[in-house]
């Protein structure tokens, strides 16, 4: 058996239990790939853009989706579509995308040969995630099957940290799996202690400004290299960073602190940075104005943390995407920190606690949809259920912002099904049969 | 201000006998041994008795007599007038370290040090060192004296702030001179702390282990005494049995750590001194009960520069709050009836004692008690009432003067007596030249000048009939300096035109009549000679104590519990309550409740069921309040099986293999803002455990969550003892650096010898404490902490949970368990727990894992969601846990994904996280579900309680709401308003800038198993 054959059968017995309505029609829609167009009718479709359409029909065709209404509203020839699959009573979903990701760069946080997150040196604008992504990383699969279909693959560091790439979480190699190369590169800006003379001495703020001495001349070189005509002899290191000068690339800046977030903000556009993303963004809520003008938005680190200031409200964190989106600010979720490769198949349920705290589902949605695309210059071929994006999206039971009922039936990528088995689910059913006891 | 330029020895006293020389003498005997009275003198004999105008004599040092108002001065007594100023007893510190060299702290980086390096028939611990004697290294140091004298201290009790046993302290005079005449009580009184200090070996590492430390002291030094002496020799236990004797003193670093110290001395039967950090003001009822002594610092914080904007949040409102009424904590332990004595420990500049101790009578303490605590405290505590504290006959001569009542606000302090020799400040020799003088030159009055103003800071005015002087008539600029009796006063001619300088020098005689008699040179060169004479005196009216400030509100002092954002103004108590329509998920057979009620009572759970049916038995004529729960939720409280909040310095005492002696019930933390942030997630019981750092950890410690209780009446009570094993990488020490790869064990292979040897050790020590506790026996029998916990799992009394990843050790330890006689209760994490479940089953033994975690190290490679399902639906009892303040409080979350993996089903998820903890902890018959007789342990969700839009909107703990979501948002307003208010007084204060502090952020630290930092917590750090 082929490789395909082996994941059809694998299908047929996951469909069994999961989805008889759907068995027939989904193996047939499958195994003609994406030439083949394919009708989902009936279900709850989640659009990502803001809306939810209830009785909704989806349509795909050559890895694109043709069509995202509503099913009670359109008039179709029978015959529109290769394959009609009544999805009555499930709900419908664009791929999550996991944005500042360390996914398929790290493997185990604690055995140092199986991390390629970090590189070494201050200044790494050249350095790429892009060949480093490892597509057979054990984490992948078991993130893919939450529903979670597009990553941001971000090098680590300490200032100038690298380029980062967007990657579907499918693929036999990383030139398969890029979706966007060097998308955009990341700078760490350096933590400020406060503007207080006083301050100015400590062991911090010496550091701080080595840092920032370092960035001013490396944007300054890195715009007069990007102006030059004849470039004689290449620099590394300010080629790649050509790309913020017009626009191609986003400067992702880790800020939190709120003079942190203003200060490399303005420095950014000072520097002729076209985009701006503000990654991290603890204290946005005090500089909204700033981000504003500034930047694109905001990818907000884990917002299941604990508040950033001991007097602050409890859920101050779980308040602040509704805050910012309230103020016109576009928000994305990050699944940062500890355990965030592994972690980011809970991405859903960030987004589910950022309506429970504020937010309506469909734009807390947005959060990880479109949104995400919209801050990773991606937004014209994913984020959303909109006719000429690709078909990247997911089937679930339920509400896939609840744990309770985010279950994932089917999942598809550029209009591809995609394989929901993970090493852990067969783990467990190796063990389940060796118990005897009922999946 | 230049201080003390002379020492005017008026005798070398001391107590030596007439002939009796103790020191060789360069030259010839020169003793003198006058009597001196000083007469006009208010004198303070103790806080409670005053003498106007009598006379204080001094004789050899000591207090020969003191004689009341119209007593005769014999002509044989130097005869010393201090009209208008006031004696008070010297001051003593007892917690100094004045001329005992200090032990520099050490870092301890690198390689474990498990054994002390020095060899020394000691203590195997570094950090006890109760054989050190500070008098034997005492060493006067003059310039120190000096600052101490002139502060008013005449007496300190000195000692080496090193370790947790420190030794014996001596009692010293703050005299210069010879250190044997400066000793007046060798050994004074023994220290204490919870502080390893500069110890170089590993162990204690937190706070719960110098706790274990220090009473296991206690237990040896018994044992020694009793007959342990005669099989080997140990200094240190000798000199610890010695020293009990002695006063005992405790230094702590804050109010929970008093009541930790009295509960040591409580176990031993040794009333501490306790020596505070200046924060026990927040719980005076109970530091009141421990019936100890304070030693009361009066290093009050500094406040913050709030300049930056962006930087105010950092600062808690516990620390601002703090900022505030420190300066109040004495005054509030006074209002409590507390006793205390004051200490300048931890000031950085001992002059500015006295102010901060008018700081504390300006907020509220009353002056007498202040002087007491000074002087008759301080005294009584090292039992030398008979030598010092008071000026009565026989004491020694120890006392200060001041030029005004003590605590005026101008107060200053003239002159210290120690052993009866005399400290004079510069100021105290100089003359009161103020008042009216009548100048002459050449025999020819020509007008008059008036000194006035302060003493030591005079003003002149000058009204001259002569045309010389005219440019310097009426108000002027003056510089007027004095040294002794000498007077120098520049003079600078103020009006355009007149430039030129006066320069009046000249000398006063105060023995009759007060004259000046000098010279004055002019702008033009003339040097004129002049003498001036007194002609009215300066009348300087004296001002009392009640002029000092105006009465301190005591009630304006709020003090939350804790004192702290969302802290509660008072306790939460259980009421009766009756919710009603809810849905109620019981986690008992009567399942789930559709329109159910629950009745409540003196926090317990009394009925529940549906509407009717708790409605038909609500007892009648009692009040009830009502709670419409109508599409909410109602479930027990939340437990958290693996928990590290809460906890004072220290999660982990890993630096032994085996430290089961260790207690995490020592150092439960109330402080911690974690606790309402789990309140907040619906969680009302948690295990605090020990971390996993070593295979045989600390004892654990079970918990209410009732924020703003303390720490004891947290704990549950009679809750069963449970402790923490750990085995796999951070018992092999696998991810902490290439440095640590010496101790034992470092292979899983190791990990099962530790547990063979503990429980071998174990077991012969229970046959011989049953022997010993047979009739007749004559078996001295040391009571070891580590083996006693071991002795209760072999028996049966104390609950194994045991941290774990991997099947083979899983496997392993389970067969070391039945091979060495005792049960293992929980494995916690237990992520390949479902390879083992069969195995687990067939042993009783229950499951508490995470949810879904992975992939951090090599040893969860093989870690599934799947795994709390599979081993529940083969039958072992499966909780999740959480391991993590944020995660704690979102564990019905956590249970939820128990049916994204693997379909367990709601009700069953539910109990993941209630009903099966509680099964896990031995407590279910008191809480984890809804039924009538269990604690009303209860959560109102805001929908259903799996779903990650549900919101705990009221969790009660026995009964008491301890967290409303609509309560929350008044505390949030409130909290806001106070520190608002805060803010600007601190920002309005006068002050020197540079002596405010920048706001500095800080995360809140969370604690994990692997947690090796003992640092405390970085929020609570501000408090102080």
């Amino acid at each position: 058996m082929d490789g395909l054959s082996i994941l059809m059968a694998k299908k047929m017995k996951m469909i069994q239990k999961h989805l008889f309505t759907l068995m027939l029609v989904i193996a047939f829609c499958n195994a003609n790939a994406q030439s083949k167009s394919c009708l989902f009718m009936g279900a709850q479709l989640h659009l990502g853009n803001g809306k939810t359409i209830e009785n909704g029909a989806l349509g795909i065709k050559n890895g694109k989706i043709t069509l995202a209404a509503d099913a009670n509203k359109i008039r179709l020839s029978k015959d529109a579509y290769d394959t009609i699959i009544n999805v009555q009573g499930k709900h419908i979903y664009p791929g999550f995308i996991s944005l500042i990701s360390e996914l398929g760069l790290k493997e185990i946080d604690a055995v140092r040969a199986t991390r390629d997150e970090t590189e070494v040196g201050l200044l790494n604008p050249h350095v790429r995630a892009l060949t480093a992504y490892n597509t057979d990383s054990r984490i992948i699969p078991t993130i893919r099957s939450n529903g979670i279909l597009t990553v941001q693959a971000k090098p680590q560091g300490t200032l100038l940290t690298g380029s980062s790439s967007i990657f579907k979480l499918t693929g036999w190699n990383w030139e398969d799996a890029v979706l966007k190369i060097d998308d955009g590169i990341h700078l760490n800006w350096p933590e400020s202690d406060g503007i207080k003379a006083k301050d100015d001495t400590s062991k911090g703020n010496v550091k701080r400004k080595k840092h920032l001495a370092l960035l001013e001349e490396i944007f300054t070189d890195a715009k007069s290299y990007a102006f030059k005509n004849a470039k004689t002899e290449k620099n590394i290191k300010l080629e790649a960073m050509l790309g913020l000068f017009d626009g191609s690339k986003i400067l992702y800046i880790e800020a939190n602190k709120a003079r942190d977030i203003s200060e490399s903000l303005v420095f950014a556009h000072q520097h002729g940075i076209k985009k701006c993303v503000i990654t991290g963004g603890a204290e946005a809520l005090m500089v909204q104005e700033n981000i504003k003008k500034y930047s694109l938005g905001v990818i907000l680190s884990r917002l299941h943390k604990l508040p950033e200031n001991p007097d602050d409200p409890v859920d101050l964190p779980f308040k602040t995407p509704a805050i910012l989106t309230d103020n016109g600010i576009t928000v994305a979720l990050g699944y940062t920190g500890e355990m965030g490769a592994m972690g980011s198949r809970n991405l859903g349920y960030l987004a589910g606690t950022a309506a429970a705290y504020g937010l309506n589902k469909d734009d807390a949605l947005k959060l990880i949809t479109s949104n995400a695309a919209l801050l990773s210059g991606i937004q014209d071929e994913i984020g959303s259920l909109e006719t000429n994006k690709k078909a990247t999206f997911f089937i679930t039971e339920g509400d896939a912002l609840d744990m309770r009922t985010s279950k994932v039936l089917n999942a598809w990528i550029d209009g591809l099904e995609v394989d929901l088995d993970n090493p852990q689910k067969q783990l467990y059913h190796k063990y389940s049969k060796k118990y005897g006891v009922n999946e | 201000m230049k201080y003390i330029i002379s020492i005017i020895l008026l005798q070398l006293c001391f107590n030596q006998s007439n002939g009796q020389r103790l020191y060789p003498v360069n030259g010839i005997e020169d003793k003198r041994e006058a009597i001196v009275a000083l007469y006009n003198a208010n004198i303070h004999v103790s806080s409670t008795k005053f003498i106007s105008n009598g006379i204080l004599i001094i004789e050899k040092g000591r207090i020969k007599n003191v004689l009341p108002a119209g007593s005769k001065l014999e002509k044989e007594w130097q005869q010393i007038n201090v009209y208008g100023q006031h004696i008070y007893p010297a001051f003593i510190d007892i917690y100094s370290n004045y001329g005992v060299e200090q032990n520099a702290a050490t870092k301890r980086r690198g390689a474990n040090l498990e054994e002390r390096p020095d060899a020394t028939a000691n203590s195997w611990n570094m950090a006890i060192q109760p054989e050190f004697e500070a008098y034997s290294t005492f060493k006067s140091a003059p310039s120190e004296a000096e600052n101490l004298r002139k502060n008013g201290f005449g007496a300190v009790a000195t000692h080496r702030s090193d370790g947790i046993v420190r030794g014996t302290g001596t009692l010293v005079s703050t005299a210069d001179g010879y250190e044997n005449e400066l000793i007046i009580k060798q050994e004074a009184a023994s220290y204490f702390s919870f502080n390893k200090g500069s110890s170089l070996q590993e162990y204690p590492s937190s706070l719960m282990g110098s706790i274990a430390l220090l009473r296991q002291n206690y237990l040896d030094a018994d044992w020694y005494q009793k007959g342990g002496k005669d099989q080997y020799h140990n200094y240190s236990l000798e000199a610890f049995n010695t020293n009990k004797n002695l006063p005992a003193i405790i230094e702590t670093n804050n109010w929970q750590n008093v009541l930790r110290a009295d509960k040591i001395g409580d176990e031993f039967n040794q009333q501490y001194i306790i020596k505070t950090a200046g924060d026990e003001y927040l719980r005076t009822d109970e530091i009141k009960k421990t019936n100890a002594t304070l030693i009361v610092p009066v290093n009050f914080p500094l406040g913050w520069d709030f300049s930056d904007a962006y930087t105010m949040d950092y600062v808690p409102l516990s620390a601002l709050k703090h900022w505030e009424n420190a300066p109040s904590n004495a005054a509030l332990l006074a209002q409590k009836g507390i006793p205390f004595a004051f200490t300048s420990a931890g000031l950085k500049d001992i002059s500015t004692f006295l102010v901060a101790i008018k700081k504390c009578i300006d907020a509220g303490l009353n002056s007498k008690l202040a002087l007491k605590a000074l002087t008759e405290i301080p005294a009584k505590i090292l039992n030398v009432e008979k030598e010092l504290g008071t000026l009565e006959q026989g004491k020694l001569a120890n006392f200060f003067i001041s030029s005004d009542t003590l605590f005026h606000k101008e107060t200053t302090i003239l002159e210290t007596w120690v052993q009866g020799k005399r400290y004079q400040t510069e100021q105290a020799q100089q003359t009161d030249i103020r008042g009216v003088y009548m100048l002459s030159e050449n025999n020819q009055e020509i007008g008059k000048f008036e000194i006035k103003g302060k003493k030591y800071k005079p003003e002149i005015k000058f009204d001259l009939n002569s045309s010389k002087y005219e440019p310097i008539k009426g108000k002027i600029t003056a510089t007027i300096k004095t040294k002794g009796n000498l007077l120098n006063i520049q003079v600078k001619t103020e009006k355009p035109g007149d430039l030129g300088i006066y320069n009046i020098n000249g000398i006063v005689d105060t023995s009759e009549t007060r004259t000046i008699t000098g010279a004055i040179s002019t702008p033009e060169g003339i040097l004129q000679n002049f003498s001036a004479v007194l002609i009215s005196p300066f009348n300087d009216t004296l001002i009392g104590d009640t002029a000092i400030s105006k009465k301190f509100n005591m009630d304006s002092i709020q003090i939350n519990y804790p004192n702290a954002a969302f802290g509660f103004k008072s306790l939460p108590r259980a009421d009766n309550y009756l919710i009603k329509n809810a849905t109620i998920w019981t986690s008992e057979t009567a399942g789930i409740i559709e329109n159910g009620s629950l009745y409540v009572s003196n926090g317990k759970i009394i009925s529940v069921g549906k509407n009717e049916e708790v409605k038909a038995i609500l007892p009648k004529g009692i009040s009830v309040i009502e709670i419409d729960a109508t599409n909410k939720h109602v479930t027990a409280g939340i437990i958290d099986e693996h928990s590290h909040i809460a906890i004072e310095s220290g999660v982990n005492e890993g630096t032994q293999n085996n430290t089961a002696e260790v207690r995490i019930g020592d150092v439960v933390d109330c402080n911690d803002p974690a606790i309402y942030y789990q309140l907040a997630g619906g969680v009302t019981t948690a295990q605090l455990l020990h971390g996993s750092s070593n295979p045989i950890g600390g004892q654990s410690a079970i918990i209410k969550l009732k924020w703003g209780e303390t720490p004891e009446n947290m704990k549950l009570k009679d809750a069963p003892g449970h402790i923490k094993f750990a085995l796999g990488e951070n018992v092999k020490q696998s991810n902490w650096g290439d440095n640590k790869t010496t101790r034992f064990p470092q292979t899983r292979m190791g990990v099962e010898q530790v547990y063979f040897d503990a429980f071998e050790r174990a077991k012969n020590y229970q046959k011989t404490k049953n022997l010993a506790a047979e009739k007749n026996s004559v078996i001295n029998f040391k009571r070891d902490l580590e083996l006693e916990a071991l002795v209760e799992i072999l028996e049966g009394k104390r609950f194994i949970t045991c941290h774990s990843y991997v099947q083979s050790e899983i496997n392993m330890l389970m067969h070391v368990g039945d091979s060495m006689g005792f049960k293992i209760n929980t494995f916690t994490h237990i992520l390949e727990g479902y390879k083992v479940a069969d195995k687990m089953k067939a042993r009783g033994i229950n499951a508490s894992s995470f949810s879904d975690w992975w992939a951090y190290k090599f040893e969860v490679n093989d870690a599934i969601p799947y795994n709390g399902a599979l081993l529940n639906k083969v039958g072992v009892n499966v909780g999740f846990n959480s391991d993590d303040a944020e995660m704690g409080r979102r564990l019905n979350q956590e249970a939820a994904k128990a049916m994204l993996y693997g379909g367990v089903s709601e009700e069953e998820a539910w109990k993941f996280v209630t009903l099966n903890p509680a099964k896990m902890l031995h407590i279910e018959q008191q809480t984890g579900s809804l039924k009538p007789g269990k604690d009303a342990d209860i959560v109102i969700w805001s929908d259903n309680p799996l779903s990650i839009y549900a919101k705990p909107e009221k969790t009660f703990v026995q009964g008491a709401v301890y967290f409303d979501l609509e309560k929350d948002k008044i505390l949030q307003a409130e909290n806001k308003a106070e520190r608002n208010r805060i803010i600007q007084k601190m920002m309005s204060e006068k002050g020197n800038p540079e002596n405010l502090k920048n706001p500095i952020k800080r995360k809140y630290l969370k604690r994990h198993c692997d947690d090796l930092e003992i640092e405390n917590n970085e929020w609570m750090d501000y408090q102080y």
